[in-house]
């Protein structure tokens, strides 16, 4: 077979102007920068943010200062007369701005004003006393923006500030220079925000406002929720405790997450869940005297084992 | 010919390649439902691909499974010798390949499906042990037998990683034989001329054989010799492997020999290909050639400096965002057949996965630390800071 388009074409299954649009589109004669050049402005907003971010904490003189803010003000009043030409009234259902780069410029505008903020703060020497409150104002901005102008990448971003706001770092990114979670209390908190947060998406769901955050509120809860868990079944002293509650809460997941198709969510619990089986059979089957032995079979006889489960279910998870 | 090189069925793969094709148009709104309907009952397929999640819990749970397998298997014949275990080694992984390839592939008609990529994996690395075993071996042996392993994997399976190592492993041979020869020196010039090598031979067997089977395959092969001719005359790891491979002691101040056709490759290599790239209208030169440009300002910036490392950031930054918006503005309506508006949905795009990437690299995942005393010299800030370090 050489050509798709031909072949769709012959068999009726597409018009004649669809067969000479897609042709161009194979032979290279129409091509879209699209994608690239959203790259490039994401690059570009990471990177300026990310400058004038660490700018607000440098020593500059008044003058410097005064003028980063009032520039910063500026950028910011122009970037909401752009938001405002495009925006579309709040609703509580999925609104759709159709522009190329419309949410690039909302998630630009606020961490201008996150930054604005930040030189604020310094400048009139703010920083000691907002010190807890940085990340809550960063997350109450964030959220903001994100529920006026409907934006899940701005809620992903409140998530993460909130999380940041009670000491933790949502930073799978960088979690191998990250102590995250250093200390048994942080665990809990880790723990209770997850369960909050896939709360926060049940209730979006059922309430019907913004019914399209729930998968970004209910996945940051479950990676807190588990990794949480995790954290504790391997560093608190009620281990077993925490190994009986991820392994019994993973169980119910892997059966809900089944169900819903939630094929994410399954992946999770089935890790966790199998992290908190193995704790819980070393708990009982030592490692030590020969206990090993058991591992050495277990381990690869119950992947295996469930491999061939899994397999046997395929029409469950059809791609479609 | 090929039907017997080939695991998978051709015909049924070559109706999955229009069904996908026909869900990325009807993605993109160039299909109406009712087409897009017909298309899926004309060309159903029995290969069997999971959804992306499934796919990736498959491939974990197989590839812990597979690679713990050796386990239980070795303490049943405990007490052999090494010549013993490696003939293990060897039936294990021929057995998982074959498994992989008769039951998985022929027989259940998987494809891409995670158990059959952890299949093949941990079946070539138990071959490639059996074949090596541990120690004994001239290094140059292990690059020739990852790479005759990993390039049958890749014809066979069509499985791309396998691509990858197959050429990388090549990369391996040729250095193993320029340091052996002694001639480090020319090695710039070596690398360049394999690059336009694998360049030149992927055109050809892609005129040759021009078969959709082995597109992406093409297009991988070509993006790599096209960073590699980069890589190979960048400034930067030229004069850092000359100081690494031939002991050369650059002061401050001096430079490498022929330090400028150097310069000139890192400067003119990505320009060339952009402009390229638009000429002939070819996303693969138009994409590579960006990702080289940021890796060539990168070099010079590195070399250059002025000091002020954050302001250039700010800066490039702030450029970006500006010539993006500009281009975008200017391509509002296609200039001869380039255009800023969205043709294709891309497959990879989708907005839970943007806003999990951006909530990772876009800041507010950092802890204002109380405790912290340096905090205000560390730029750590507490909202819109930029996680990456830079």
């Amino acid at each position: 077979m050489k050509n798709i388009n031909q072949q769709l074409f012959q068999k009726n299954l597409i018009t004649e102007k669809q067969f000479d649009f897609f042709e161009e589109i194979r032979n290279n004669e129409r091509i879209s920068l699209y994608f690239e050049l959203r790259t490039i402005l994401y690059l570009g907003i990471m990177l300026f943010t990310g400058g004038i971010g660490y700018f607000a904490y440098q020593n500059m003189s008044n003058i410097g200062h005064i003028l980063s803010m009032l520039l910063l003000t500026m950028a910011i009043v122009v970037g909401f007369y752009f938001i405002n030409k495009f925006s579309k009234p709040f609703a509580s259902s999925q609104v759709i701005v159709e522009h190329a780069f419309f949410d690039y410029i909302l998630i630009l505008v606020s961490l201008l004003i996150i930054s604005l903020f930040a030189y604020i703060q310094v400048y009139f020497d703010l920083v000691a006393l907002l010190l807890r409150w940085t990340s809550f104002i960063s997350a109450a901005i964030l959220f903001f923006m994100a529920y006026r102008y409907d934006n899940r990448a701005l809620l992903s971003m409140g998530i993460t500030a909130l999380a940041a706001a009670v000491g933790i770092s949502i930073s799978l990114v960088n979690w191998t220079n990250g102590d995250w979670m250093t200390s048994n209390n942080l665990y809990v908190t880790g723990i209770f925000l997850g369960i909050a947060l896939v709360i926060a998406g049940q209730i979006s769901d059922f309430k019907n406002i913004k019914k399209h955050f729930k998968f970004t509120y209910q996945n940051f809860g479950l990676i807190l929720y588990f990794s949480g868990g995790i954290a504790s079944i391997f560093d608190s002293q009620y281990e077993i405790s925490y190994s009986i509650l991820i392994f019994i809460t993973a169980g119910f997941l892997t059966y809900y997450s089944w169900k819903q198709k939630e094929f994410l969510y399954f992946i999770y619990a089935n890790i966790a869940g199998y992290i908190a089986l193995l704790y819980l059979l070393i708990s009982i089957i030592d490692l030590s005297n020969g206990g090993y032995m058991f591992y050495i079979y277990f381990i690869p006889m119950s992947c295996i084992g469930y491999i061939i489960f899994l397999i046997t279910k395929k029409s469950h998870f059809a791609n479609d | 010919m090929i039907n017997s090189i080939i695991a998978y069925d051709i015909a049924e793969l070559e109706k999955y390649k229009v069904l996908t094709e026909a869900k990325n148009l009807y993605n993109s709104e160039l299909l109406n439902e009712e087409q897009y309907s017909n298309i899926k009952t004309e060309f159903s397929t029995k290969l069997y691909t999971p959804s992306i999640f499934i796919k990736i819990l498959l491939f974990i749970v197989a590839l812990v499974g597979g690679s713990t397998l050796m386990g239980p298997i070795a303490l049943l014949f405990a007490g052999f010798d090494e010549m013993g275990y490696r003939i293990i080694f060897l039936i294990v992984g021929i057995l998982l390949i074959f498994l992989t390839d008769k039951v998985l592939i022929k027989e259940k008609k998987h494809f891409k499906s995670g158990v059959t990529e952890a299949g093949l994996y941990t079946g070539l690395i138990f071959l490639a042990i059996g074949i090596l075993w541990i120690q004994n071996n001239h290094i140059i042996t292990i690059a020739i037998v990852g790479f005759l392993l990993s390039i049958m994997a890749a014809i066979r399976y069509l499985n791309y990683l396998s691509l990858l190592a197959a050429i990388g492993f090549s990369i391996w041979i040729i250095f193993q034989i320029i340091t052996n020869l002694g001639i480090e020196a020319f090695m710039p010039f070596i690398f360049m001329a394999y690059a336009a090598f694998i360049f030149w031979l992927t055109s050809k067997l892609q005129s040759k054989f021009d078969l959709f089977i082995f597109e992406d395959h093409y297009i991988i092969a070509k993006s790599i010799a096209l960073i590699l001719f980069f890589i190979a005359g960048n400034y930067f790891v030229v004069r850092e492997l000359s100081i690494e491979l031939m002991g050369l002691n650059i002061s401050e101040g001096e430079d490498i020999p022929f330090a400028w056709i150097f310069y000139f490759l890192t400067a003119i290599i990505p320009l060339a290909y952009a402009y390229w790239g638009i000429k002939t209208k070819s996303m693969l030169f138009i994409r590579v050639g960006l990702l080289v440009f940021a890796l060539s300002i990168i070099t010079f910036k590195y070399y250059f400096s002025l000091g002020f490392p954050m302001v250039t950031v700010t800066v490039s930054g702030a450029l970006m965002i500006i010539i993006a918006l500009l281009l975008f503005n200017y391509l509002k309506e296609a200039k001869k057949g380039i255009t800023s508006k969205k043709i294709l949905q891309d497959k990879w795009t989708s907005q839970d996965l943007t806003a999990f990437i951006a909530s990772q690299t876009l800041g507010g995942n950092e802890i204002n630390v109380a405790e912290n005393e340096e905090l205000f010299q560390g730029g750590q800030f507490g909202g819109g800071g930029a996680s990456g370090n830079w």
